[in-house]
């Protein structure tokens, strides 16, 4: 069985974005060689989302405004106060708990090379505490 | 609103990374989080709809710059609208204090200075300190100074408070001098000195009792009664976020959504830092 792993940076323009990486994640795996197996796409920051839908504008925002409005922004928060670890102020949990709801991972099955998505599907990795460079992870296994 | 941000640390990866590295990001400012590259910084701007930033060097000689007078002199350079360039000194070890500041101000082109007594480790008290003082008034350089909580326990909270600034203001009374963090918590002696001085400014940058939200609505119109604000104090007040140690956008939201007037919010996001700049 084959193996493949690539990071991918992406910097993020707004504090809250969706934005859409099918197209690297099809580049990858067509570098990859991989034709039969599986392709798992996983965020390492625990305030974004990974996640599947479909790439329409309207959707894009209401996907954002939806968990703006099921995650308030102000709340009292156990979570904001001052973070020892970091040396700074922790203050944003609502965005920890958008990229809970959303999770940060998803996993495609490959077949003749190809991601069998449907014809409306799009991976997109979910901004809730930007403008940030990110990192993707890409990984990739089969035949 | 118009959004000037004064208290902006770049402390960008292009800049941590050829100043020493996260170790010397870490023994200075205690910070451990992964620095971001100046894009995001500039998206940040964009974000919340700041129009210019001043970005802040910090000179810990003989431990090092981060970022060095040069670095925020580059920074400036590469995007002249959008950045104010403000230096560090430090009176510990300063010779020359008019030399110093010719070199930053005319060779560099940097506006005002910053100072920390604290991460510095300086009497901001002294005489040696006075004779900086002295030197940024007879230019007309603004001074934007460290007070308050200093969370890390390697440094001195005692060059921290507040209120020895009243005598450096009532001896340099053409010197701005910038209070940041309102000197939280002693922010009645901050205060004290803002209004008894014309040239004593309160910085609110960064958030200390909760979300950015609720440390300014408890610091403005409950520590400080909003008639206090509103009435006393609408011409004091500076907006800074203390960026990375808190997103731009997070601040600037806390500001515009605080239950004050608006002409007293446009005055501290806009109008109150152009007077420190010197520009009003």
């Amino acid at each position: 069985m084959k193996t493949r792993f690539r990071e991918v940076k992406v910097v993020t323009k707004r504090e809250r974005e969706l934005v859409n990486i099918t197209k690297e994640v099809k580049e990858f795996v067509k570098a990859s060689g991989v034709r039969e197996g599986l392709v798992l796409v996983f965020s390492k920051h625990t305030t974004t989302g990974v996640f599947i839908n479909e790439n329409e504008e309207g959707l894009e925002k209401d996907v954002v405004n939806y968990l703006n409005d099921i995650v308030k922004d102000e709340g009292d928060y156990y979570h904001h106060h001052y973070f020892y670890k970091d040396g700074r102020m922790a203050v944003n949990a609502w965005a920890h708990l958008r990229s809970i709801l959303v999770g940060l991972s998803v996993a495609i099955p490959l077949r003749g090379g190809e991601l069998q998505l449907g014809s409306r599907e799009n991976i997109y990795l979910a901004e809730f505490d930007g403008p940030k460079e990110r990192t993707v992870i890409l990984a990739v296994m089969g035949e | 609103m118009r959004v000037i941000d004064l208290h902006v640390h770049p402390l960008v990866k292009e800049v941590v990374v050829k100043g020493g590295g996260l170790s010397l990001q870490e023994e200075l400012f205690e910070l451990r989080t992964a620095p971001q590259p100046l894009e995001t910084l500039l998206s940040q701007l964009d974000e919340a709809g700041v129009e210019r930033a001043v970005l802040l060097a910090l000179d810990c000689s003989p431990k090092g710059a981060l970022p060095g007078n040069e670095e925020v002199a580059s920074l400036v350079k590469k995007h002249p609208g959008r950045f104010v360039g403000f230096g560090s000194l430090n009176p510990r070890s300063l010779r020359d204090p008019a030399a110093s500041l010719r070199e930053l101000i005319d060779g560099l082109g940097l506006k005002g200075i910053k100072l920390n007594p604290a991460i510095q480790d300086f009497d901001p008290f002294s005489e040696n300190s006075m004779s900086l003082y002295r030197e940024l008034e007879r230019l007309g350089v603004p001074l934007l100074v460290h007070t308050g909580m200093c969370w890390s326990p390697k440094h001195r909270i005692g060059y921290c408070r507040p209120l020895g600034w009243d005598s450096v203001a009532r001896r340099f009374p053409k010197l701005r001098i910038v209070l940041a963090h309102a000197g939280w918590p002693w922010v009645w002696d901050a205060v004290v000195v803002a209004l008894r001085n014309e040239n004593v400014f309160l910085d609110v940058s960064n958030t200390f009792t909760g979300s950015p939200a609720e440390h300014l609505s408890y610091l403005l119109t409950e520590l400080i009664p909003r008639r206090v604000t509103e009435r006393f104090l609408y011409k004091k007040l500076v907006f800074g976020s203390d960026y990375p140690r808190i997103e731009i956008p997070k601040m600037v939201r806390a500001v515009e959504g605080l239950n004050l007037r608006e002409e007293v919010k446009e005055a501290i996001l806009y109008r109150n830092p152009l007077k420190v700049l010197g520009e009003d």
